[in-house]
């Protein structure tokens, strides 16, 4: 396990900056995220976060900018690099592979972890076998340790979508990752499965010391959680600070309202998001 | 799987009409193929072949299967009772045997031989089975027979499922058994003569009818027991061998050769041969999902790497034994995949087929070249290869060469199961379901195609090897297109990724047409029906991987 110093910062974003042809996503973006840290981001949808998680996790090449890793940089790197690094990551829309089962998906996620080579794999060799072995007990703890060990032998593709979400994080999570980076894991869930992942995010800090980055729009996930929080709008960071600050800052109010009369932005956030986006916003708009 | 998504939007969409005019209009359907399965000269190739001697002809038998098939469907669709359903198939057969009695009358009474060359007096005669040309009673025994032939399906649709499926192993049995007569036959000499010469199961042209019948009853009955046995084992089992199944399977295929004649076993050969190439291709398309359509470029890198160097013809660079010249081959092959692969590979989805397809003609064209003619016989290809020699003994039988096939297709295969269960062989898997995620897992992606490529080319180049020793000489046009795509059909009609469907394909795609030989291109034909209708009722393939099985059930 890595036990990352508290508060050195693990991530380390300057001027991030992607252009799609002539569509700027992201501009300006500085993003510290200290080691050991929740830190979430927020912002309206189209703001840019997954496009920031895609160029930090080499899904994309960014047009300008520099990303360090521990103080490694790591933009430019081609994604299976990035991984081996230490960065895990999971999707906005579940990305498993769907017509394996569950242990099998956890299994590919222990690709860089395995060291038996084609020939000893041909062979059958004890260190093979050994290794084999230990990998599938492995893929059944991490199983276990997101709340699904009966998923086992179930494909990916049939299993119910809270589930799927949970084996997307076990898979992330079983290659000993640095640095966990979940794109919107509450999407879709229900207050209790929310609650669910709260305490599932406190373990993945807690008891397996990785560093967890998430975009989220369910704001009381993001203030049961975050230590940190950064917002982004219209491509740029707005903002950052802690939970109580943020919950504060009339600017994050002001965006969500923004998006909210529809006039600016390329993806409005559907009004009926907002509400439930910041308790104390529910207040206020009342 | 792009296959996938292709036989998927074949879907029949069906506007809502009366019954019984639903019932007309597949009868009309039946009719047409009957018709045109006439037309085409069909009928009369396959009707000099009898499946059940002195009863059903093969031509008769695939036309009571046509109608079969409509009363089948016409019971199916309808929405009412059971009698409703009867009386639709029966209706559909009727409208099908009179559109063949139309055409028999329309022969003897108008000559359409000058457009229709096949529109013959004796297929007339054929059609009139026995009766007079064209007379009354010939025109009026057709709608009858077909009407008979709908019920029949429309009952065995209308049983309950178990009985509806154990009825149609019987058949199916039956149908197998009289059409590959030379093949059990030929066993059956073999095999000490339990039942006396009185009750001879073939007779010498097809089954005898007491062993028809008797055949299909012990196959349904075992379709049965084996239906009960599953539920007892709580349904449908996940892995995708079963284990009897495979056992049986994997026997028969040891023994085959043993039990029967010189031809069956050059046949087997080549649906050892077959198999060695698929599972190379399977590592591919199976488990990387690589679409390689260049796939035969290996096989005559191997195949061409035995010849010159066991040769004993005057473009020899060697005189080397097999056993030396073939791990030679294969590592050549391999080596070869991997220099082809580097630029291509690079190429996703689609254009890889495309990237690989130029790859395939590639050698092809330089065997052929004038730079290389001089080295590789051009268009003479190289002859006099000499036979693998075993302990001073000469393999040349096409027996003990399908044994050498065969233990390189079981090597192979363990080969090709150990990676399948390795940190590779998920590393494909991973990269066919999704392989932006598979890298952002820490999965090289071009390194593991690569690999798959190499090992892919290194079986083929095994195949190769030998065919070489089999035929005796390599020549250019062995390396044809048409071996890659048929490779390609085996794993589709097996189901991609199953080790048992790269068998199971490449029985039915290569031992099949060349057991029926006899019917020259018409085989062909079916051939394409049978991958048609194939893929619209079991587009997994026919013994499929694991995880297409459970899909097909879950859904
Ligand atoms: N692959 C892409 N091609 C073109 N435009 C893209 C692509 N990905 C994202 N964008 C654009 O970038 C902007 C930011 O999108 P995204 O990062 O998904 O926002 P968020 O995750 O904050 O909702 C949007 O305008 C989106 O349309
Ligand atoms: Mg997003």
């Amino acid at each position: 396990m890595h036990r990352e110093r508290k508060d050195a910062p693990l991530l380390q974003v300057r001027g991030l900056r992607k252009a799609f042809g002539g569509v700027v996503a992201i501009q300006n973006v500085d993003l510290d995220v200290a080691a050991g840290s929740v830190h979430a981001i927020i912002g309206p949808n189209g703001a840019g976060k997954t496009t920031a998680f895609n160029c930090i996790t080499a899904f994309v090449k960014p047009t300008g900018g520099r990303i360090m890793l521990a103080g490694e940089r790591i933009d430019g790197l081609p994604a299976h690099v990035v991984a081996r690094h230490g960065i895990a990551r999971t999707y906005q829309n579940v990305r498993l592979f769907p017509n394996m089962t569950g242990i099998e998906n956890v299994l590919v996620g222990q690709h860089r972890r395995l060291r038996a080579t084609f020939w000893e794999a041909i062979l059958g060799t004890g260190r093979f076998r050994r290794e084999e072995k230990e990998a599938r007990e492995r893929a059944l703890h991490y199983l276990d340790f997101v709340g699904i060990p009966h998923r086992a032998q179930h494909l990916a593709r049939n299993m119910p979508y809270g589930d799927q979400r949970r084996l997307e994080i076990a898979r992330a999570l079983v290659g000993d990752p640095r640095m966990l980076m979940l794109d919107e894991p509450a999407a879709g869930m229900n207050p209790t499965e929310g609650r669910l992942l709260v305490e599932l995010i406190e373990r993945v800090r807690g008891e397996l010391g990785v560093t967890v980055v998430l975009i989220e729009h369910h704001m009381r996930v993001v203030m049961a959680v975050a230590e940190r929080i950064t917002v982004f709008d219209r491509g740029a960071i707005l903002t950052e600070g802690t939970p109580g600050e943020i919950q504060a800052d009339e600017r994050v109010i002001a965006a969500y309202l923004g998006r909210r009369s529809g006039q600016t932005g390329p993806a409005p956030e559907p009004i009926h998001a907002v509400p439930a986006a910041i308790p104390t916003l529910e207040a206020r708009l009342a | 799987m792009s296959f996938n998504t292709v036989t998927s939007s074949f879907k029949v969409t069906r506007r809502r009409r009366s019954p019984l005019m639903e019932a007309v209009r597949l009868g009309l359907i039946a009719g047409a193929a009957l018709v045109a399965f006439a037309l085409i000269g069909a009928y009369s190739a396959m009707d000099k072949r009898a499946v059940i001697e002195g009863t059903v002809t093969l031509s008769q038998l695939a036309s009571l299967l046509i109608v079969f098939a409509a009363g089948h469907v016409a019971a199916r669709d309808a929405r009412s009772g059971t009698s409703a359903a009867l009386l639709n198939a029966v209706v559909a057969g009727l409208v099908a045997g009179a559109c063949l009695s139309v055409l028999v009358w329309l022969i003897m009474a108008v000559n359409l031989r000058t457009t229709l060359v096949a529109a013959s007096p004796a297929l007339a005669k054929a059609l009139s089975l026995g009766a007079r040309i064209a007379s009354l009673e010939a025109l009026a025994q057709l709608p009858l027979i077909g009407a008979a032939s709908a019920l029949v399906g429309a009952l065995v649709g209308r049983l309950p499922a178990g009985a509806g499926k154990a009825a149609l192993t019987g058949l199916a049995a039956v149908i197998t058994a009289g059409l590959f007569r030379d093949v059990f036959a030929s066993m059956l000499e073999r095999l000490p003569d339990l039942t006396g010469p009185d009750h001879e199961v073939f007779g010498s042209a097809g089954l005898n009818p007491g062993a028809a019948v008797a055949l299909f009853f012990l196959a349904a009955a075992f379709a049965l027991v084996r239906d009960r046995l599953a539920l007892k084992r709580g349904g449908v089992p996940r892995s995708g061998l079963s284990r009897p199944g495979l056992v049986l399977l994997i026997a028969g295929v040891v023994l085959l050769p043993l039990v029967t004649n010189d031809f069956v076993a050059q046949v087997a050969m080549l649906v050892a041969l077959y198999m060695l190439m698929g599972m190379g291709l399977n590592i591919e398309l199976g488990l990387a999902g690589l679409v390689d359509l260049g796939f035969v470029a290996f096989f005559a890198v191997g195949a061409y790497t035995v010849a010159l160097l066991c040769s004993s013809g005057p473009l020899a660079i060697a005189d080397v034994s097999f056993w030396v010249a073939l791990p030679v081959a294969i590592v050549l092959a391999a080596v070869a995949g991997m220099i082809f692969g580097l630029p291509v590979l690079r190429v996703r989805g689609d254009y890889l087929a495309m990237a690989t397809l130029g790859l395939g003609e590639i050698i092809r064209v330089l065997v052929l070249s004038d730079a290389l003619s001089p080295y590789l016989g051009g268009s003479q290809g190289i002859i006099e290869i000499d036979h693998p020699r075993l302990f001073g003994w000469e393999l040349k039988s096409p027996v003990a060469l399908y044994y050498l096939a065969l233990v390189l297709a079981g090597v192979v295969a363990f080969v090709s199961l150990r990676l399948q269960n390795a940190k590779i062989g998920r590393a494909w898997l991973a990269m066919r379901e999704d392989e932006d995620v598979a890298q952002a897992l820490g999965i090289d992606p071009v390194a593991s195609k690569l690999l798959a490529y190499t090992i892919g080319a290194a079986f083929a180049g095994a195949a190769g090897a030998v065919f070489a020793a089999l035929i005796g000489s390599v020549y250019p046009h062995s390396f044809q297109l048409l071996v890659s795509i048929n490779v390609l059909a085996i794993l589709v009609i097996g189901g991609l990724g199953s080790l048992p469907g790269v068998l199971v394909g490449a029985i039915v795609l290569i031992g099949l047409p060349e057991l029926l030989r006899e019917f020259g291109e018409f085989r062909y034909l079916f051939y394409g029906i049978a991958l048609v209708a194939m893929m619209h009722v079991r587009a997994e393939g026919l013994w499929p991987a694991a995880y297409a099985k459970e899909g097909v059930h879950a859904s």
